[in-house]
């Protein structure tokens, strides 16, 4: 096939899209699990990030509320490609910390791919501060006032009040944070990560089919993307469950598009 | 309801007051901005009384008994529950603002039941019951839903301990709250307008309970503006009008020979 004055390789496209003939490629197996662990973990750190920064910025102590401030500050205003660079060339330049690879359990988790996690989760964080804050904040005022009159303190308000009910409102802005987490992976190539993109990349320096290959990676992004959806659709389905039975079932959802929808959601 | 409540606090084991005075107050202020709702509070109210706060919306009564809880802070003044300072730690014999799990110790003996309930929605009413034992008082778990059931079975709720606040009426989730707090043995019960939110047909289930405990001898304030149930119940009945206590007789006196104008002004209006 020929598209303007470059022929289109059938073969090419379709050996590295086919999973089965795709995945005798070593390089292409392992980085797609390297894709998958790494959006798993940097989400996870995200969270975890999201709920200390969200109880932060409500601290009566100006100085941890600052604190976030700032975090939020830099994390949101600058790109992640930058602090992707900053974490791994930066830290390491100034001799603060290399990332060396760590051995656990017989697997190698290396250096670039911790300073993904961290990169990414870190900057997550910030992002999952707000949606925290927002569904805290969308909690009953009074929920606060009766675990307080319990005699409960601030944070076991929190642990067994307030942030398992905000859970409903936080799972499904979560999920689409996780989506975007998926595509965002990718973005280690920069320090030269070795994960799904990147293996892409290495194959076309030494095939020059950017088309076909490029094409072909992006189907896989798109088959995690959409996976994920239908994960998420089933969860947000379950809580809707518990909230209220006239909640739309997820096949009508499904039906209806809206999974889909979300799973190719937004870019950031 | 299936029965007549009772023994309500013997499941608990009874408040331990420590003092003839559950609750003082001395000159309370408080503002909120520029507007003064509390303009020098003094109260004494002893142990086993029930005192009911009544007055025209707007008075300071909902603010009065959250101070009362430390759920808002005074700006002037004293308060001090069962024999303690509230709100305030004296430290080397200088008086400061008590912290967050001061504060949350200092709330432990002060049962509250508010306007809207104010459940946990996702607690089972046994659950919401044993919440305070358990996450505060390091109750067993065990030990915790034997007088959780106990209490839900008194109030008539036997059958529901396992409904979540959303399945349950009006009048069945206030009951609920009324265990909620009880179950922390506390030494006073404060009801912040209990029957307000209430469908007419669900307040006497509720005022029933509330009954009970005064017959009991829990100590209780209790802002409401049921008057009938005032003047059966209440041993004193509090006037409230614009941040001050302008009346404070017994029920008989307080609605027969009202001694201040504002009083009798509100008592021919809701009477």
């Amino acid at each position: 096939m020929l598209v303007g004055s470059y022929s289109f390789d059938w073969h090419v496209f379709w050996h590295y899209l086919w999973p089965p003939s795709a995945f005798k490629d070593p390089l292409i197996e392992h980085g797609l699990i390297v894709t998958i662990y790494m959006a798993a973990l940097a989400q996870t750190l995200g969270v975890i990030l999201g709920v200390l920064g969200a109880l932060g910025q409500m601290s009566r102590l100006r100085a941890v509320r600052g604190l976030v401030a700032t975090y939020l500050l830099y994390f949101r205003g600058t790109p992640a490609l930058v602090q992707l660079s900053l974490w791994y060339f930066g830290l390491a330049a100034v001799g603060l910390y290399g990332f060396p690879d760590i051995h656990l359990f017989g697997a190698t988790i290396p250096g670039v791919v911790q300073a993904g996690i961290v990169g990414l989760g870190v900057n997550e964080g910030a992002y999952m501060t707000e949606i925290v804050r927002a569904g805290v904040i969308s909690i009953d005022p009074g929920q606060m006032d009766a675990a307080k009159a319990l005699g409960m303190p601030f944070t076991r308000a929190m642990r067994f009040v307030i942030l398992p009910q905000a859970t409903k409102v936080i799972i499904p802005p979560l999920g689409n944070e996780f989506n975007n987490m998926l595509k965002s992976t990718s973005l280690v190539v920069i320090i030269g990560g070795v994960e799904l993109f990147n293996a892409y990349e290495q194959l076309n320096a030494t095939l020059f089919r950017p088309f076909e290959l490029f094409l072909a990676v992006s189907f896989y992004y798109l088959a995690l993307t959409v996976i994920w959806g239908l994960i998420q659709s089933r969860i947000e389905a379950r809580l809707g469950e518990a909230k209220a039975a006239s909640h739309p079932g997820t096949m009508r959802r499904l039906l209806a598009g809206e999974g889909l929808a979300r799973s190719l959601g937004r870019t950031r | 309801m299936n029965a007549q409540p009772g023994d309500l606090l013997a499941v608990v084991g009874g408040p331990e007051t420590v003092s003839d005075t559950v609750i003082q107050l001395d000159d309370v202020h408080k503002s909120f901005h520029d507007l003064e709702v509390l303009r020098g509070i003094d109260l004494t109210v002893r142990r086993s009384e029930c005192v009911c706060v009544v007055g025209p919306s707007g008075s300071g009564k909902t603010t009065l008994i959250r101070c009362i809880n430390a759920l808002e802070a005074i700006d002037r003044g004293r308060i001090v529950v069962n024999g303690h300072p509230l709100g305030t730690v004296e430290r080397n014999g200088r008086v400061r603002p008590a912290g967050d799990r001061t504060l949350a110790r200092q709330r432990q003996d002060i049962g509250m039941v508010f306007q809207r309930f104010n459940l946990f929605p996702h607690m089972t009413a046994l659950e919401n019951v044993i919440a305070g034992p358990i996450r505060v008082r390091g109750t067993s778990r065990a030990q915790a839903e034997q007088i959780g059931r106990e209490l839900l079975i008194r109030v008539g709720l036997s059958d529901k301990q396992r409904s979540y606040p959303r399945q349950l009426s009006g009048g069945q989730q206030q009951r609920v709250a009324i265990c909620r707090a009880l179950a922390m043995r506390p030494a006073v019960m404060l009801f912040d307008e209990p029957t307000s939110a209430l469908d007419p047909e669900m307040i006497g289930e509720v005022l029933t309970v509330i009954a009970e405990l005064q017959h009991e001898g829990m100590t209780m304030m209790i802002v409401t503006h049921e008057i009938q149930f005032a003047r059966h119940t209440a041993n004193r009945v509090l006037m409230m009008d614009e941040g001050v206590i302008v009346e404070d007789a017994p029920p008989a006196q307080f609605f027969d020979h009202p001694s201040d104008e504002r009083t009798r002004r509100f008592l021919s209006k809701v009477l």
